[in-house]
């Protein structure tokens, strides 16, 4: 057991589990072989792998440090402000969520089979998204005016706004 | 701001939240009735179709609420979800790859975690926006079995440190703390960065960033199966509108102009046939002139979206024993439409409101909801709600 635990890492049932769980992933594969167009099944469930880890959070992540890097500027420029990276992040994660699940719908890629099966055309839902986009925007726009506000009240009444901390170890 | 915490939250609502998806999932399936004649959209299911059993006919309202639950939980989940793997990044990148084989293999495995997560909502996601790129069926089914086996394993595995991760922090005390108070979470386990940039949002803020995103998908989509006044937000529903007015202002599911249905071969001449040990041919008028029954019966779409109606025909039980058929055996109902049909089993044909419906919420069918006939089976998926009806095949087969 000793000998086991060293060379394998961890205990037997840990390695029981593991098998198991192979085991069943691979007959599922072996199901998806009796489907025509399997190839492009496990084609799919490749490009799922690295979708997010190597497509969407790159992206993601950049984008997200061009906004922060904007925003330590312009904080640095004038000096107080109530930061306003979040008034922004907001809104895009929202709407570009909803991009990214219905995004058939919003750039009509799938017209033809959904006039089909609705008797309506996808036209409408890029306006639906624009609107729900706008109405986040103006929504997080508005919360932040009313911030901006609150924060040069205070400023002029002498006391330090509490919103913003300033950075403990600097941009990193 | 990533750390076991956070990760531990996400992870305990998927923890919860997966295996709704996947017990729903299997009862969509076997709702399908896939072991009668012709009903199987997965031929080759193998050990995957043991548990399959006799789908039911009662409450009408099951298929609804359990494909409701599926679709739009798993909607509402596609956020958590990303957010979960947005937070176990620095995972991805942790050097050496592996210390033991027993890690190698728990990486392995994530391969399943990781790349079935995203397989199953994008197909699921895919589905009901009518883009299919890969066939759906045996794509969500087959890879739900191989995701949720590498998520058993990773729930097994990793399940003590989210206890004990959630276990450092109060979620009571995080929601009071706003960005001024927060502090990265002690160094462990490589998921907080190691010199971790002043913080730009609170762990309350990331947690009603992701609550708040879900909220937003649920009620821009769910209207659709909660239905009333609800419908008309779903705005990334693909059934939140209904042609016509009147009686049949409810969504349709396929149009007659595209199953290929015309006037033509829905007229005078229309005749439905039964075929059992008796065969009978009937005009709508003759089976007007039957007794008639009346029921609020749901049509509930695999793809999450669901209408109730007030519907008006002849119970199908009727015209079983019209045609001298058994009360156990099955029947296949066919359209005018060539690829229209389903096999029914005794069940389903024999329950109280199980019907051929001639008419809705008072007046006739329209052609798009299937005049001048179409079959109506409580708790069945929306598609055995067959439309423009031609044939039922009464039979001692399953």
């Amino acid at each position: 057991m000793r000998w086991f635990r060293r060379h394998y890492g961890a205990g037997p049932l840990h390695l029981a589990g593991l098998l198991a769980c192979f085991a069943v992933a691979a007959y599922a594969v072996t199901r998806v072989f009796g489907v025509s167009g399997w190839k492009g099944i496990l084609l799919w469930f490749a490009v799922c792998l690295v979708g997010h880890d190597l497509i969407g959070w790159p992206i993601y992540t950049a984008a997200d440090r061009v906004l922060v890097r904007a925003q330590q500027r312009h904080l640095g420029r004038r000096g107080f402000l109530v930061p306003w990276v979040n008034h922004v992040r907001v809104p895009v994660i929202i709407s570009g969520t909803l991009l990214a699940m219905f995004f058939p719908l919003i750039f009509r890629l799938s017209q033809a089979r959904y006039a089909d099966y609705t008797g309506f055309d996808e036209n409408v839902y890029l306006a639906n998204w624009l609107a729900v986009t706008g109405a986040l925007f103006a929504a997080s726009g508005a919360l932040y005016l009313l911030r901006l506000g609150v924060g040069r009240r205070r400023r002029v009444s002498g006391r330090r706004p509490p919103e913003y901390a300033p950075s403990e170890r600097g941009p990193g | 701001m990533r750390g076991p915490w956070l990760t531990s939250i996400f992870g305990v609502v998927l923890l919860i939240g997966i295996p709704v998806e996947f017990i729903t999932g299997l009862i969509s399936y076997a709702a399908y009735d896939p072991r009668l004649n012709g009903n199987d959209p997965n031929p080759n299911h193998g050990l995957f179709g043991l548990y399959l059993f006799d789908w039911v006919a009662s409450p009408s309202w099951l298929y609804r609420l359990t494909e409701g639950i599926h679709v739009m939980l798993g909607l509402v989940l596609v956020p958590v979800v990303l957010a979960k793997l947005w937070s176990v990044m620095p995972k991805l990148f942790s050097w050496p790859p592996w210390r033991s084989i027993s890690q190698l293999l728990e990486r392995l495995s994530l391969v399943l975690v990781v790349g079935g997560v995203v397989f199953e909502m994008s197909t699921g996601l895919l589905n009901i926006d009518y883009l299919n790129p890969i066939k759906f069926y045996p794509g969500h089914f087959y890879g739900a079995w191989a995701f949720m086996a590498g998520f058993a394993v990773h729930v097994v595995v990793k399940f003590g440190d989210m206890v004990h991760a959630l276990r450092s922090r109060r979620l009571r005390t995080e929601l009071r703390t706003g960005l001024a108070g927060t502090r990265p979470e002690p160094l462990a386990g490589g998921l907080v960065a190691p010199e971790p940039a002043a913080p730009t949002i609170s762990r309350r803020g990331i947690l009603a960033l992701v609550g708040g995103t879900s909220l937003a998908v649920f009620v821009l989509t769910a209207g659709e199966t909660i239905g009333g006044a609800m419908r008309k937000f779903a705005l990334f529903g693909t059934h939140y509108r209904s042609p016509d007015s009147g009686a049949n202002h409810f969504p349709v599911n396929k149009t007659a102009q595209s199953a290929g249905i015309t006037t033509a071969v829905t007229g005078a001449d229309w005749r439905l046939e039964l075929v059992g040990p008796r065969r009978i041919s009937l005009s709508r008028e003759e089976l007007l002139t039957m007794a008639l029954t009346t029921a609020d019966l749901p049509i509930a779409c695999t793809e999450g979206w669901s209408t109730v109606q007030r519907w008006t025909g002849v119970p199908l039980a009727d015209l079983a024993r019209l045609a001298g058929a058994s009360d156990h055996g099955t029947a296949a109902v066919k359209s005018l439409e060539s690829t229209g049909g389903a096999t029914l089993s005794a069940a389903q044909v024999f329950a109280p409101d199980s019907m051929l419906a001639l008419r809705v919420n008072g007046a006739d069918l329209s052609l798009d909801h299937g005049f001048p006939a179409r079959v109506v089976v409580p708790s069945a998926p929306g598609t055995y709600n067959i439309k423009w009806m031609s044939k039922i095949v009464f039979s001692e087969a399953r």
